[in-house]
């Protein structure tokens, strides 16, 4: 990732002159594109992802529900006094393929319903890899493993990366949409949205992403349309296109810049009070469900904004549940499902349930053994949830680990499982589904080729 | 030393006068160019500042200017082609406020004939020039002849005259040659030129001004070590630096007396249910009050953002607050007053002190025991199977000590012998130093010895139950081993010895401390020379974070060696940019409005105290879109973008915002407006204070320019508003919002 061009540069190469407003800079961008492009996609589609901030314990979240592998589980979790789900309140599911049964956490109970109508998967137990990897190659010093496990920054990182054995500049959501920017013509709204901040995910070898906040407007205020607030209104656009030897400086300019590009255009939208979808939110007054209901918006608005191919970021924080794990999910579990049911209906009611999925990413796993104070400590494999239309839900995908601590998938004897599936074979999946070609696929997914297998089949 | 000679070389000047032809006026004159905008703006500005030599290689003449603008300017060709600078610049002070007792004006004449110009602090030549142009102006006028000899254009500084043919202490002599073939003088502080030019025919007239000695601190760096020692520039702030140097500055702010938080008493973890926010219930409600002043850290925010706006003790309180951001606690678990309040306070008493006392007491303090728990891990329970707490054992090496790689001294990563970085420590390592930190526990309520694991108590260091402790020896960091069967405290002094004698704690503490201070990306050199002083002090302490804070504020590369590197600056982070508007324009703040006003720091990214995580609201490692770090770019996003340029309109072009009843001495947020206002009727002026105040006038002529005509278009009458216009526009301006 050497080459990444800031697009003033770029700009001052296809302009030769420094005279540009920043409207006109992502028009620019918006036609360098098109003239790159073959033809734009015809469909809609989006990607959202939901990132669990902190490493969520998704041993909590899928329980095993038969009584002997309940029993390993409980066992390892302390039991009853310990941080065990008691199984009576358990949501029993029934996956469509194998014959084991699961449990939901009780405050999953909003997605039961999707679940039932199968748009809802689980993936089990993918983590960060470098390659394939067995407990016996854990401890040869010749396979590769990534770098810094259990490290909350890097394991984050390698997730949004999908990179695991080096540092990496960008993310697996902006480096799709580096390969697939030419599905949306000539539309110069930036394809990636991030509600939730800046994040590595979004970030491509092209600037493409815009961050909106999760509530209130989006542009500048107190400017009218006097001749002296025009002139200082103008006055600060000039400012942020004056150019800089300084780095920072020309950096502060583009971000601004990116949001003067685009609050024109999206501020009518997320302000807007004329939209059918807030009430499905009514149970969801989070900040998560703020979030979603961002996205559901800009999804709405679809036509207006022009693009085919759209990427959102969305997160919650919070799970870093060293201590007093069982009240902490209750919480934050009981803010999530509400806000992902509230989004599913969203997407059925206007119609695009087939074309948004939306899926789970954290930091990593947690101990399947309890930690002292009611909490478990940092791992590695882990859980994750697809949901939407065209997810081919119901089911369980990948490999439930086992149960037993010091077992075949435990590296050690604290329950740190060993992914039997990559980030890479995740993320390859879904890009596939989002439109991304056979021959991106190793420029988003540099190490896809290490893994067998890079369609895992949970998208229709 | 002679005064009669310079005299007599106006008088040679006057006598070529005569022999003008009209041919000398298709040079270009450079006065009419420059106008008298630029000239005036000099009088605006604070304090000492570089005079500027530039040379003319076609027309032989030298030429100074005290204006970075005007200098700007003429490197742009404003002044006609061939002007170079010649690098040989010297100190001025622009103003008589600036300058001692008895400092004289020096007057800027121009002469078109000539095209050259002539500086002098003598009483007796500026007079003389004045008159001659008086009278000689009359004449040319009579004879239907235009006007080129000397006129006078402005007062452009101020200088001493030599006693006894002596420049007094802390001032240099400034020498002056004269060659009447060109019709210009030299003025210079070194004798090598002054004998240099005597070689080439310009006769000497000896030293007749004395200016500020080289050790003096030009405006620029005055203002620069501001934005990185204190929460906002003032003026007199500025002067005090000038008035006695950087170092001595810097020693007096580290010698300041200590701010404090308020030591709010003991609370019941769960609030009452008379003291929940209760959303139904007006925000006056005494019910909302009571939740706000014992369960947000609502009163922390404020007294911290009251001592940063107003206490002296600038610099204790920027460390503090960097290290605040290394060592942290957030009000998403540590969300009691009584608790934070006394975390915050630790932070600051230690900020200047050791870092491994600081160490010490963030491991103890309960504050950190809760949010990293610390607090009640008990030893593994094989029984049960629990496992001894990895959070603080993990996050101590992680992030307040060793960091993931190990590190040279000057803070990059040291690789093995086939490039791969080398891991610091290992998962069993986290598992050895877990089991160091169990047995500790809160003190019962009132203080006291605990007996068993106690719930919440923020009032005082965490105390061991020895029956919880794992006594079994453990392995850390470079093999060290402790031995079984020793006490918690003797486990836990050793074990904060293992981290706080690691080779990485020094370049790992004393490089992010220059981030949060200096800028994000700083040379490896400069890492290494501070790395060096953490590791020992020159007096054989290591750890000795005066020392190191001293060392980082001291360094070229903070001074401004390399302030025109691309990679050069801080983006001023939330905090920075709220506090920074008040003490520089000069106003009163009680910090409410930031916190809970339309505009608020949460709304630009920071939410005081309140870290998402442990990772701090942007990691030490950010990466901008080219590469280079810049830490507080992590929370800038096109939302936050916004943000700031709302903040400024909310605080500038707004109006002032009266006190919140329900806080006890409140005083609202408001500017004083008046000393700007009265600058309004030259914007010029305007905008050239601000950006001295705002940058250490670092605003290019364009910005400036921009800005200018901005004000220009706020009718002259309307004062306050032509001076909030300018006010916002240089404050949302990138090239002020990143400090260099």
């Amino acid at each position: 990732m050497a080459h990444i061009i800031t697009r003033r540069r770029m700009l001052k190469g296809i302009s030769g002159a420094g005279a540009l407003t920043a409207v006109n800079a992502l028009q620019i961008l918006g036609l360098s594109n098109a003239l790159a492009q073959t033809a734009p996609a015809s469909d809609y589609k989006a990607l959202v992802c939901v990132f669990l901030f902190g490493g969520n314990d998704a041993n909590n979240l899928i329980v095993p529900n038969d009584t002997a592998t309940y029993g390993l589980y409980s066992t390892a979790r302390g039991g009853a006094t310990g941080i065990a789900i008691p199984q009576t309140e358990l949501i029993s599911i029934t996956p469509k393929s194998g014959a084991a049964v699961y449990g939901f956490h009780p405050q999953l109970a909003p997605l039961k319903s999707v679940w039932d109508v199968g748009k809802l998967a689980v993936m089990c137990n993918i983590g960060t890899l470098v390659e394939p990897l067995s407990k016996a190659d854990y401890s040869n010093v010749k396979k590769a493993k990534p770098e810094q496990l259990f490290s909350h920054a890097d394991q984050q990182n390698q997730w949004q990366a999908s990179i695991s054995a080096d540092f990496s500049r960008t993310g697996w959501g902006g480096r799709m949409a580096d390969v697939t920017g030419k599905l949306n013509g000539a539309a110069v709204f930036p394809m990636v949205t991030s509600i939730a901040g800046s994040s590595l995910f979004t970030a491509g070898v092209t600037p493409r992403v815009v961050a909106i906040p999760s509530t209130g407007s989006f542009g500048l205020n107190g400017f009218n349309n006097a001749a002296p607030s025009q002139a200082r209104l103008n006055a600060l656009k000039a400012l942020s296109n004056l150019d800089s030897s300084n780095d920072f400086v020309r950096e502060a300019d583009d971000v601004l810049a990116q949001g003067l590009g685009a609050s024109d255009l999206l501020n009518p939208i997320i302000t807007s009070t004329n939209t059918t979808i807030t009430p499905l939110f009514i149970n969801a007054k989070t900040s998560i469900g703020n979030q979603l209901q961002q996205v559901a918006k800009l999804i709405e608005a679809r036509a207006t904004i022009g693009l085919k191919r759209q990427i959102f970021f969305v997160s919650i924080g919070g799970f870093d549940t060293h201590t007093n794990e069982l009240n902490t999910h209750n919480n934050l579990y009981g803010q999530v499902a509400p806000a992902l049911k509230a989004f599913y209906d969203a997407t059925v009611q206007m119609g695009v349930a087939n074309q948004v999925t939306t899926f789970t990413m954290t930091d990593f796993g947690r101990t399947l053994k309890q930690a002292s104070g009611g909490g478990s400590d940092h791992g590695w494999g882990n859980h994750q949830l697809m949901m939407g239309g065209a997810v081919k839900g119901g089911d369980f995908y990948g490999k439930f680990p086992n149960q037993t601590l010091g077992g075949p998938d435990d590296l050690s004897t604290n329950g740190r499982f060993i992914p039997t599936t990559s980030v890479d074979q995740y993320g390859a999946t879904l890009a596939k589904w989002f439109g991304v070609a056979a021959s991106d696929l190793a420029t988003v997914f540099p190490n896809i080729g290490r893994f067998s297998n890079a369609d895992l089949g949970f998208l229709a | 030393m002679s005064r009669s000679l310079a005299s007599a070389s106006l008088q040679n000047a006057k006598f070529v006068t005569r022999a003008i032809t009209k041919a000398m006026f298709t040079t270009i004159s450079m006065s009419l160019l420059l106008g008298a905008s630029a000239l005036f703006s000099l009088s605006a500005n604070a304090a000492i500042v570089d005079s500027i030599e530039f040379y003319n290689t076609a027309l032989n003449h030298y030429f100074r200017t005290e204006s970075a603008s005007e200098a700007d300017g003429i490197d742009k060709g404003s002044a006609g082609p061939n002007w170079v600078r010649t690098g040989q610049n010297y100190k001025v002070w622009r103003t008589a406020a600036d300058a001692p007792v008895g400092a004289l004006p020096v007057c800027r004449f121009y002469s078109q004939g000539f095209n050259s110009h002539f500086f002098t602090a003598s009483a007796g030549e500026c007079n003389l020039l004045k008159n001659n142009e008086i009278r000689d102006r009359a004449i040319a006028l009579a004879a239907g002849q235009p006007y080129t000899s000397w006129q006078f254009e402005a007062i452009v500084s101020y200088a001493l005259f030599p006693v006894n043919g002596k420049c007094a202490a802390g001032t240099q002599p400034v020498y002056r040659n004269y060659a009447g073939f060109t019709v210009n003088h030299r003025f210079s502080t070194t004798l090598p030129i002054y004998q240099d030019m005597n070689d080439q025919s310009w006769i000497p007239e000896g030293a007749n001004l004395c200016e500020p000695g080289t050790s003096m601190v030009d405006a620029s760096d005055a203002y620069r070590l501001l934005q990185q020692a204190t929460f906002g520039a003032t003026e007199a702030l500025a002067n005090r630096i000038q008035s006695i140097g950087v170092t001595a500055w810097v020693d007096e702010q580290l010698a300041a007396p200590k701010s404090s938080y308020p030591q709010l008493p003991y609370v019941i973890y769960n609030a009452p249910i008379n003291c929940v926010s209760d959303g139904s219930k007006p925000a006056t409600d005494p019910q909302n009050i009571c939740a706000r002043d014992n369960y947000t850290l609502f009163p922390i925010q404020m007294a911290f953002l009251q001592n940063a706006l107003n206490n002296d003790d600038q610099l204790r309180q920027r460390v503090a607050f960097a290290l605040s951001q290394i060592f942290v606690t957030s009000g998403a678990e540590i969300y009691h007053p009584y608790g934070m309040g006394r975390y915050q306070q630790l932070v600051l008493d230690n900020a200047l002190g050791n870092y491994a006392d600081l160490l010490a007491a963030v491991t103890l303090s309960p504050a950190m025991g809760r949010y990293l728990d610390m607090a009640n891990s008990k030893k593994p329970d094989v029984v049960r199977g629990i496992s001894a707490n990895e959070n603080y054992g993990r996050e101590i090496m992680q992030l307040f000590s060793v960091g993931l790689y190990e590190l040279n001294l000057d803070g990059s990563i040291k690789r093995d012998s086939s490039n791969a970085p080398i891991a610091t420590y290992s998962q069993t390592t986290v598992e050895n130093f877990a089991r160091v930190f169990t047995g500790w526990t809160y003190q019962p309520v009132g203080g006291g010895v605990p007996t068993t694991t106690n719930g919440v108590n923020y009032e005082f260091p965490m105390a061991v139950v020895a029956s919880n402790h794992d006594t079994g020896s453990k392995t850390l960091l470079n093999g060290f081993v402790i031995p079984a069967g020793q006490t918690p405290d003797k486990d836990l002094s050793d074990a904060l010895g293992n981290l706080f004698n690691h080779a990485n704690t020094a370049p790992f503490i004393s490089k992010q401390l220059i981030q949060k201070l200096i800028g994000g990306d700083p040379a490896p050199a400069y890492v290494a020379r501070i790395s060096a002083v953490f590791s020992d002090n020159g007096q054989g302490v290591r750890g000795d974070l005066k020392a190191v804070v001293r060392a980082i504020l001291l360094d070229p590369e903070a001074r401004g060696e390399i302030k025109t590197a691309a990679g050069y600056g801080r983006l001023k982070d939330p905090v920075l940019v709220a506090t920074s508007l008040i003490r520089g324009l000069g106003g009163t703040a009680d910090g409410y409005a930031f916190l809970r006003g339309g505009s608020t720091l949460s709304g630009l990214g920071l939410n005081l105290f309140n870290s998402p995580t442990v990772f701090n609201y942007y990691s030490p490692d950010y990466q901008i879109s080219n590469g280079k770090v810049g830490p507080e770019f992590g929370i800038l996003t096109s939302t936050t973008s916004f943000a700031r340029a709302n903040f400024f309109n909310t605080y500038l072009m707004g109006n002032a915002i009266a006190a919140d009843a329900s806080v006890p001495g409140a005083v609202g947020t408001s500017i004083n407006w008046t000393p700007w206002q009265a600058l309004a009727a030259t914007p010029v002026a305007l905008v050239d204070k601000l950006s001295w105040v705002f940058t250490n006038g670092a605003l290019s002529a364009s910005a400036q320019k921009k800005i200018v005509d901005a004000v220009n278009m706020v009718a002259s009458t309307d004062t306050l508003t032509r001076a909030k216009t300018a006010a916002y526009l240089v404050l949302s301006a990138s090239q002020v919002q990143v400090g260099r």
